[in-house]
């Protein structure tokens, strides 16, 4: 009887065995897996790869006199259901807009996300008492920081929408500008939807 | 039997004829679809069946017609493919732009990536790309079927 029981317990972890799904490595570059509901890397890569690109093309990031401009990145609202970094979309961007030579990001200034706290600490080092501890010529000195031309902020949206009994429609909507802190001139902005359908029993986040 | 056959093949033609209406070529970079457009001969309630089965038998897809480059105002390399589907159904596919530096060497950029577009049936179709900075001087494009 003993005997029976464990074959039995055997045959049964080895046949849930055999049914859970196994793991594997994703291949990045041409993956191929099937689409999901809520928002993956692709759909990142996709957004900022179209926003980069309309950026580039529109010429507004090119200086007049050939040099680069200062560009802070502000706040990137998350007005989703989904518990996203914005930092997730707007580090391919930044990397992106450094490669082409005609920005260069700050991070003085700027949402909390983009800003380095270790500027203003060095800062704060040099004013203290222990600032005396370093070379002077190593210190940052006062007037050094670089204000920005222009700011890049945005917001990424979610709309659900019922498409029919079974399906839901989910809309995303990234939405990138950028503005001139001068004049305060809107240099260029851009929309790009990302939208999908699934099962209405699939949750969206 | 044979009259059977001869009298179906004649109602056919009658009414692919009938059902012709008076399509009228237009200006070439205007493309009406059909079933928006009037039918013609060759597209009509009663062919349009039968030519969607032969395009579907000689698997006709999409055709690139042309690839334009140019520079933007900041001297960035931008180029557009146009193209033509051939295909009675619309086609989905993705592409992916590889620029190239003097070298030809692959310049690393967050912009090639596999970008989804469609063609509409029997239409002309375009995308475009630009360049990450100036040192692309040249490309590569890729295609997939897009992943459903």
């Amino acid at each position: 009887m003993k005997t029976k029981i464990i074959l039995t317990l055997c045959l049964a972890s080895l046949l849930a065995a055999g049914c859970a799904p196994k793991t594997r490595d994703i291949d990045i570059i041409n993956d191929e897996g099937k689409p999901v509901l809520g928002l993956d890397y692709r759909d990142f890569d996709k957004a900022a790869s179209q926003l980069v690109q309309s950026m580039l093309k529109s010429g507004a990031l090119a200086k007049e006199d050939g040099g680069r401009y200062v560009m802070s990145t502000g706040r990137i609202v998350n007005d989703t259901m989904q518990r996203i970094d914005t930092d997730q979309l707007m580090a391919k961007i930044e990397e992106d807009l450094l490669n082409s030579g005609q920005v260069v990001m700050t991070s003085a200034v700027g949402s909390d996300k983009s800003r380095d706290d270790m500027i203003y600490e060095v800062r704060e080092l040099r004013d203290s008492e222990t600032g005396e501890e370093f070379e002077k010529e190593t210190m940052a000195g006062k007037g050094t920081l670089v204000a920005p031309d222009l700011n890049v902020s945005g917001k990424i949206l979610q709309r659900n929408i019922s498409y029919d009994k079974k399906t839901q429609q989910i809309e995303y909507y990234f939405q990138l500008k950028i503005t001139n802190l001068t004049t305060g001139l809107r240099f260029w902005q851009k929309e790009t939807i990302i939208g999908k359908r699934g099962s209405n029993k699939a949750p969206a986040w | 039997m044979k009259t059977i056959v001869n009298t179906l093949l004649v109602l056919v033609f009658a009414g692919t004829c009938m059902f012709a209406g008076c399509y009228e070529q237009h200006d070439a970079r205007v493309n009406v679809a059909e079933r928006v457009r009037s039918d013609s001969i060759g597209s009509n309630l009663i062919v349009r069946p039968i030519t969607g089965a032969f395009s579907a038998l000689l698997g006709e897809g999409i055709e690139i017609s042309s690839v334009k480059t140019g520079q933007n105002d900041a001297g960035i390399m931008v180029l557009q493919v146009s193209g033509y589907n051939k295909a009675t159904s619309i086609r989905r596919f993705d592409y992916k732009v590889e620029w190239l530096d003097e070298g030809g060497f692959v310049i690393d950029s967050q912009a090639s990536k596999w970008l989804p577009t469609s063609a509409r049936p029997k239409s002309s179709f375009t995308f475009g790309a630009v360049a990450p900075n100036k040192e692309a001087v040249d490309f590569k494009i890729d295609t997939r079927k897009h992943i459903k």
